[in-house]
């Protein structure tokens, strides 16, 4: 036994309330100079949607609940400015899980819960395309998960294959932006701005930290390592090492295998993602009186180090290697994705070290306890290392991590 | 009998599937659920608050325009739905210039395609001997019209002179030969323009392989008619490198308030409506109207700013969906406490007995339940899975690398690598722990998803907090920890989560109150006491004598929770009606 519900007569008013927002939103987006209209318009129909829903929550076991709500979304659909149109998507699928919600409530008990375990099936069905979504994904699953599950699954954001960690843990990557300002001042021509940086975290949990860590990843999600045709690869070639080479020459990395060192990225980085993060760091790190110049981008991938590494193990004739730290600069990879201004635009034409690796080595010489190398003083940085990056880019000091 | 038995199989498993899934159950568990999810998500979007611009606003990281852009038209592909494979996509440049200056060519491709083809006729005759001749048409295109005129008349007059050299394949065709594939070559002279965009076309030509030739040729000529249509085309197979004739749709199916609003003012104004529904949410109250909200507000957010989404915000959007399904509201919520008030108010009614004695068993709660019960089981098994396929979990390596990443791991706190340094000088101790670790969470993700649903349930509680708070520890993944450990408790029995408070009367005591049924005053007061009461501890006796004023609020078990709340101490009053 329960407590006594709501009559449905006096949920009416309710109701009617609520479509009455909405139906006003529908007269102003029929006026004629509705300009400007469209917050509040957008506002009235969440009102009245929130109502809606409200007398729906009242009395869920009523056809006539359902049907209002059926009423209000379409009514919300037709109501809502066109520049909402994601908003529109939503007021759109409200409607048909209320029409969805109508038939359920229209049927007996028994063939409810048959209507239920169709629904969990589906629903689960969906669950288990999307885990199979990464990789080899069979067929069947491919095809449920593009023409049947895909609206679903991105509209719930299930869309994910929960690969935590897996198949093996991916090598973090960053961002490295180099500004360079247009000022005579020479502290303050260049400046390093690095994402993720665990001081840019501002909650005692380090959740923005954690979300800045994906940034550089949606840059290199999108990226492939294409095959590039027969006079590209020449091209490349010639680029990046010219028969006549100055001191302005960035060798090849000694330790990465050649395959490794050009990676290309898709399209739609090119041309979507990395304009995007780069009009954003300009408009971040404006300087009043010095306009930004060029902004050059890396994406660095930060290598793991070997436990043999990490403590310096000798080598098979007893010598001791340099220890290598986790922050060890050598363990930057950095990869040249081009000269941006502050708009975003790429620098028109040929540019010869775009998406190659650029290294960062050790010198012969460098200090064999690196672990310590955090509290390195510039000058022992240029006596130990040799950053291509630092030099490729035009800067005076080094990326002080982590 | 075979029939007979076949039938009774039939039943046993159909009862089996409605015991599992339609067997009315406490929703108090997905209560708790509620308050530990709602307050993961409230903690996430106060994060938030600071950073709104710079995720969500229109000069996010990923701008407006951007994000708008990538929901609207990024292609989505379905594979074939027979044998037959659609055509393979012609590859086109990587690098910028010359991908820029081919779309260049195909953009001044005539409309209609016979003229297409006859513009690039020449090509057939340039790649019968693309070594000599290449240099010939180079040269050639690098003529005046004049000049060109003057070449195809010394060709036609066999001249021994001509202002280029011919290749000897061309100067054995017969004159009229000769120049009517000059005649080709103008016309593809004229289709391809300059230097470098004619080199660089015919590179992209020459190094396709045939049948992508074939392709390329088939591509320009299905190249629609209508020029606006081929130029919307074109751009964007340029901008995504897809053909949208090959794409079984475009865009994502997303939505949200931060694709439309560029505002400041309004921008803060909608986030601080999405605290204030979160709050409630956790609280519980109108919890079916608010968790249906708390779940459009996730999703407000995760929609907008992909490229700052990871694992918990997903976890996240499955659990809040989970919970707006369920009767989450229905325990451990201020919409509870209302009820209980209401009953109170309506004693002695029957329904209000039943009200106060506890939450209504429900089958909606344990098909919410068991969503993510089998939910939980599937992620911990995708994970475990493709773990098992890695080969830095079958050597151990990958202990090591979750240990020390440098991004993720504790290892920027110098004592943290200190640590792992001296770990690290004993190879056995470095492999005993990187074995342990890998060993724990492999038979942790692969063997939950079936030993849970055994008597070995516990055990796997157990190990599973241990997994996720040694990620929270070690990998500082806390609300990820705590948004897994919210699904988890789908897995404890209502009885355990019920019983919680039991703890809390031990610390109190029992509390006998005498009241007069006659005085409506007291009466109202008792009723009230009732409703506050929910671990059971009020026994109401009614007398002529009034004990009502000496009940210390402190000792209920429900207000000993406000104690330490700011302003708990007004509200613990308020209810208790003084």
């Amino acid at each position: 036994m329960t407590e006594p519900l709501i009559e449905l007569r006096r949920l009416y008013p309710r109701a009617g309330i609520a479509l009455g927002f909405i139906v006003v939103a529908l007269v102003l987006g029929s006026m004629r100079t509705s300009d400007g209209l469209d917050g509040p318009r957008v506002v009235l129909v969440a009102l009245g949607t929130i109502g809606v829903g409200s007398v729906l929550a009242r009395r869920p076991d009523l056809p006539a609940a359902w049907a209002i709500a059926v009423a209000g979304g379409l009514l919300g659909y037709v109501a809502l400015p066109a520049s909402w149109d994601s908003f529109r998507l939503l007021a759109g699928v409200l409607t048909a899980v209320a029409l969805v919600g109508l038939m359920v409530v229209l049927l007996p008990l028994r063939w409810r819960l048959r209507a239920a375990t169709l629904l969990v099936v589906l629903h689960l069905g969906g669950i288990v395309t999307a885990i199979t979504g990464e990789g080899d994904q069979p067929w069947l699953f491919a095809q449920m998960w593009a023409r049947v599950y895909r609206p679903y699954l991105q509209f719930t954001n299930q869309n994910t294959a929960y690969h935590f960690f897996a198949p093996n843990p991916g090598a973090p990557s960053e961002l490295w932006f180099g500004i360079e300002y247009d000022t005579p001042d020479a502290a303050r021509r260049f400046a390093w701005v690095v994402v993720p940086k665990r001081s840019d975290s501002h909650d005692p949990l380090w959740n923005s930290y954690y979300r800045r860590l994906k940034i550089p990843e949606y840059a290199s999600n999108a990226s492939e390592l294409s095959n590039p045709l027969a006079a590209e690869l020449e091209e490349f070639a010639s680029l990046r090492d010219p028969p006549e080479r100055d001191a302005n020459y960035i060798p090849h990395h000694p330790l990465q295998p050649a395959a490794r060192q050009l990676l290309i990225p898709s399209p739609a980085t090119q041309h979507l993602v990395l304009p995007s993060f780069v009009r954003h760091v300009a408009l971040e790190n404006q300087r009043p009186g010095s306009p930004i110049k060029s902004i050059r981008v890396y994406r660095v991938v930060h290598d793991y180090i070997f436990p043999e590494h990490f403590v310096g193990a000798p080598d098979d004739k007893g010598k001791p290697n340099r220890q290598v730290g986790p922050f060890d600069p050598t363990t930057y990879l950095p990869y040249y994705l081009g000269t941006f201004d502050a708009q975003g635009v790429p620098r028109p034409g040929p540019d010869a070290l775009r998406w190659w690796m650029i290294p960062i080595l050790a010198r012969p010489d460098a200090p064999l306890d690196a672990v310590r190398f955090r509290s390195l003083a510039d000058s022992d940085y240029e006596r130990s290392f040799v950053d291509h990056v630092k030099r490729h880019a035009g800067s005076d000091g080094y990326r002080k991590g982590p | 009998m075979p029939v007979a038995t076949a039938t009774g199989k039939d039943r046993e498993l159909k009862n089996a599937w409605s015991r599992f899934w339609f067997l009315p159950a406490d929703p108090t568990t997905l209560g708790l659920m509620r308050i530990a999810a709602g307050c993961v998500a409230l903690y996430i979007h106060l994060a938030y608050s600071l950073e709104l611009n710079e995720f969500f606003g229109p000069d996010a990281w990923l701008s407006q325009e951007a994000a708008n852009r990538e929901r609207l038209e990024q292609p989505i592909f379905a594979p074939a739905l027979g044998w037959q494979q659609p055509p393979e996509p012609i590859r086109f440049p990587q690098l910028p210039h010359r991908r820029a200056a081919i779309f260049e060519v195909l953009r001044r491709l005539p409309d209609d395609p016979d003229a297409r083809i006859t513009r690039l006729l020449f090509l057939s005759t340039l790649f019968q001997n693309i070594g000599e001749r290449r240099q010939f048409f180079t040269d050639y295109a690098a003529l005046s019209p004049e000049q060109r005129q003057t070449v195809k008349r010394q060709l036609a007059d066999k001249a021994p002179e001509t202002l280029i050299a011919f290749p000897d394949s061309f100067r054995q065709l017969p004159p009229a030969d000769a120049v009517r594939n000059l005649a080709e070559a103008d016309a593809l002279i004229a289709l391809l323009g300059p230097q470098p965009g004619l080199g660089y076309f015919l590179d992209w030509f020459r190094d396709l392989d045939t049948t992508q030739r074939f392709g390329a040729l088939d591509f320009i000529r299905d190249l629609p008619r209508a020029g606006t249509e081929r130029a919307d085309l074109l751009n964007y197979f340029e901008f995504w490198n897809a053909d949208s004739r090959q794409t079984y749709t475009r865009g994502r199916v997303v939505f949200s308030p931060w694709f439309h609003v560029k505002e400041p003012a309004t921008m803060r104004g909608i986030h601080a409506a999405v605290l204030i529904v979160l709050f409630l949410f956790t609280i519980g109250l109108w919890t079916r109207v608010t968790s249906v909200l708390a779940w459009l507000a996730v999703m407000f957010y995760a929609h907008r700013a992909a490229p700052v989404m990871f694992g918990l915000d997903s976890v996240v959007s499955v659990v809040m969906l989970y919970l707006m399904v369920g009767p989450s509201g229905s325990a451990l919520s201020v919409d509870r406490l209302l009820a209980r008030f209401r009953a109170a108010r309506a004693l002695p009614a029957p329904w209000a007995e039943q009200v106060l004695a506890g939450p209504t068993p429900s089958i909606l709660a344990n098909i919410t339940l068991r969503l993510v019960q089998i939910h939980f089981c599937l992620i911990y098994a995708s994970t475990g899975l493709t773990k098992v396929k890695g080969a830095t979990w079958w050597n151990h390596s990958a202990g090591w690398m979750s240990l020390m990443n440098p991004d993720f791991s504790l290892v920027h706190h110098r004592w943290y690598e200190l640590l792992l340094h001296t770990l690290a000088e004993s190879r056995l101790l470095l492999a005993l722990l990187c074995g342990s670790v890998v060993v724990f969470t492999i038979v942790m993700e692969v063997g939950l998803p079936i030993l849970i649903w055994t008597s070995l349930r516990p055990i796997f509680i157990v190990g599973s907090i241990l997994l996720h708070s040694g990620i929270a520890f070690v990998m500082g993944l806390t609300p990820f920890g705590l948004i897994m450990m919210t699904m988890l408790l789908a897995f404890f029995p209502a009885s355990v989560v019920r019983n919680a408070p039991d703890w809390m009367i031990r610390r109190g005591k029992p509390i006998a109150v005498r009241f007069n049924p006659a005085d409506d005053a007291q009466r109202r007061r008792a009723n009230r006491l009732r409703a506050l009461d929910i671990a059971g501890q009020v026994t109401l006796q009614p007398t002529a004598v009034n004990s009502m004023d000496k009940v210390d609020p402190w000792s209920l078990a429900l207000l000993r929770m406000l104690r330490w709340c700011p302003g708990g101490r007004w509200l613990a009053g308020k209810l208790m009606g003084g």
